[in-house]
């Protein structure tokens, strides 16, 4: 029944208080001009007495709360378009309150434990502050985030693998936002490793959803990703990624065996050395690493760029 | 059709069959494939994680040896796809930056001028040779074939520096698919991540995300997965057997190459593809083609 002149929303409805499971309600919704999912929903409630929950405040993409997952997707419903055949369920990876209402308590907890308010290394001057924009870029790219949280629940790592030691991207760019503010001094990388950045699997979901078109991952995770590489010691992830670039240095490209014993250690690559052998009778083993021709070219490249720095 | 060909560190290390089945293909398909030999590791996400400059120095050597051969570069890998595509945009946008990086080039002589572009084998056959002229070169349409496509994040996202399709709901890798004669299988897994990049890291995270995919796929009464980043295919094809013991639950899906389905919907022996070559047995699929390994 999705004629083009209509809208058929399928609603999720569920009010844990009372009910015992969740529901659908579909109801058909005459499509207006220009007609997003919050008119959707505004007509649900006024004009055909469903009286499903959700969230909203400032109707054009400024407040952050009218987050919801239309078809699967993660979005704002007071800027996606509706179009003829909607599922709209409540946002992912946080529980529901009631219908689309969601408590982000948890997320937001973990954003405030992140301490996102600049630490200035030496007390504010007076306005206006000396800054350039070049100073400024990285930091200002991330300041028009409105907290919706529509990246964190794009995030496979939570929804996928249920892994809640990981922050999720939204607080990692509130944490990026002051990390990378020219007068910040915080304890930034240590922050980043107690929300486990490297849980992050570089999948570019968060980046693919977010409302007003912040590159969550290369403009803020992976900015985060670079000084914990610098900084941390001992973190495997920061580990993995030198022993990594150590490799291309030696031999132009990697090889797997090497990067694993280095990586894990040898105790765990033992545990997969079953693996290993059926990889190898496939051919998919080299013993040696090969190096790439012209590697002497690549060492100076590597020189080249370590003088700068 | 010419291009320089950079394989990646992959399919000249764990996927020997990647590279040999490209290799067949490129002949079938009159592709004139220059390997770039002396090209680096593209980084994957661990030199962009942790040095820009080495990044952004290293695959703009890649796409200055590319331009030296007046050649595009074309990849049979997904994450590799998106670093050269990105470094090639940044470098040809930002010309302060470009001055610094072709300073380091100049130690070996190079220069980048960013006059080449960069694509990918999928792309390539979509684009370039067109799905019509493909059609009409498949010698054995693999009718009956259930195929899992598995698109790889790297080549959907992020789409403002990729823009060949939509990564909301891709089609190219279903579209070959039907060219090929085979029924493309929907599953919301196609176009979401298969974990690799914490696989050496947080191996119990990967299998969870690679574990989803494979069941999924497994539900939707896939014969075969089709991949084109050996990345993905990793995590889903060498790993399957460590995902079996994580899901509780036998998956046996063989995973494979996209320039093997295409091989073998071009008439290509399965030797010739390597087919014996992937982790997971691909027999199940030649028993069901008819064919002998
Ligand atoms: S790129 Fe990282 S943070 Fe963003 S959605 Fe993927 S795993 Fe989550
Ligand atoms: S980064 Fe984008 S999606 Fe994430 S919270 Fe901020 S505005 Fe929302
Ligand atoms: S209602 Fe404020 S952002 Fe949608």
């Amino acid at each position: 029944m999705t004629s083009g002149n209509t809208v058929s929303a399928k609603i999720f409805r569920y009010d844990p208080a009372a009910d015992k499971a969740p529901r659908y309600e579909t109801l058909e919704v005459p499509l207006e001009k220009e007609m997003r999912v919050l008119d959707v929903l505004d007509y649900a409630v006024e004009n055909a007495g469903v009286a499903v929950g959700y969230r909203w405040f400032c109707g054009v993409k400024r407040c952050g709360m009218c987050g919801v997952s239309v078809n699967g997707k993660p979005v704002l419903a007071c800027w996606e378009k509706a179009t003829p055949s909607m599922v709209i369920d409540p946002l992912p990876n946080m529980p529901v309150v009631r219908d689309l209402v969601v408590d982000r308590s948890a997320l937001e907890q973990a954003t405030l434990e992140m301490e996102p308010c600049l630490k200035r290394k030496e007390p504010y001057e007076s306005f206006p502050e000396p800054l350039t924009h070049r100073d400024f870029e990285d930091a200002y790219r991330l300041m028009t985030c409105i907290e919706c949280y529509v990246c964190t629940a794009a995030c496979p790592v939570l929804s996928d693998a249920n892994h809640r030691e990981f922050a999720g991207p939204a607080s990692l760019v509130q944490l990026a936002k002051v990390a990378l503010h020219p007068k910040d001094a915080g304890e930034r990388v240590a922050a980043a490793l107690k929300g486990d950045i490297y849980a992050c699997i570089s999948c570019y979901e968060c980046s693919n959803v977010c409302p007003v078109g912040i590159n969550v991952l290369e403009d803020a995770i992976e900015k985060l990703k670079r000084r914990c590489a610098a900084q941390s010691e001992s973190n495997p992830g920061a580990k993995h990624a030198r022993i990594f670039t150590d490799l291309i240095r030696k031999f132009g490209r990697i090889h797997p065996p090497t990067l694993m014993r280095q990586s894990k250690g040898l105790m765990q690559s033992v545990s997969k050395m079953s693996m290993a052998l059926a990889m190898y009778r496939k051919g998919k083993v080299q013993v040696r690493p090969q190096t790439v021709q012209g590697i002497e070219e690549v060492r100076k490249l590597f020189k080249a760029v370590e003088k700068d720095q | 059709m010419k291009f320089a060909y950079y394989p990646g560190c992959s399919a000249k290390t764990t996927c020997p069959e990647l590279d040999q089945s490209m290799k067949a293909v490129a002949k079938k398909l009159d592709l004139d494939l220059a390997e770039l030999e002396v090209a680096t590791c593209t980084g994957s996400r661990q030199i962009r994680d942790s040095n820009e400059e080495l990044f952004l120095t290293l695959n703009a050597r890649t796409l200055a040896l590319a331009e030296r051969l007046e050649r595009d570069v074309m990849t049979v890998c997904a994450t590799c796809l998106l670093n050269l595509t990105e470094v090639n945009a940044t470098l040809k946008q930002n010309a302060e930056l470009r001055r610094k990086i072709n300073a380091n080039l100049a130690a070996v002589g190079l220069e980048f001028r960013g006059t080449r572009e960069v694509t990918h084998f999928l792309w390539v056959l979509l684009r370039d040779i067109g799905a019509e002229a493909l059609a009409k070169k498949v010698a054995r349409p693999l009718r009956g074939l259930r195929v899992a496509p598995f698109y790889g994040c790297h080549i959907l996202r992020p789409k403002d520096v990729l823009g060949f399709d939509d990564p909301d709901s891709p089609t190219s890798l279903d579209t070959l698919i039907r060219v090929l004669g085979a029924d493309p299988v929907a599953y919301d897994g196609k176009k979401r991540c298969c974990g690799f990049h914490v696989l050496m890291t947080k191996e119990d995270l990967a299998l969870k995300i690679s574990g989803r995919r494979l069941s999924q796929a497994r539900d939707e009464a896939a014969d075969c997965l089709v991949t084109t980043c050996p990345l993905c295919h990793s995590s889903l094809d060498p790993y399957q057997s460590a995902v079996e013991k994580t899901l509780g639950r036998k998956i046996r899906l063989p995973v494979i190459h996209l320039p093997q389905l295409v091989g073998l919907g071009l008439g290509l022996a399965p030797r010739e593809l390597k087919l014996e070559g992937n982790a997971v047995s691909t027999a199940p699929v030649l028993e069901k083609m008819a064919l002998q390994a």
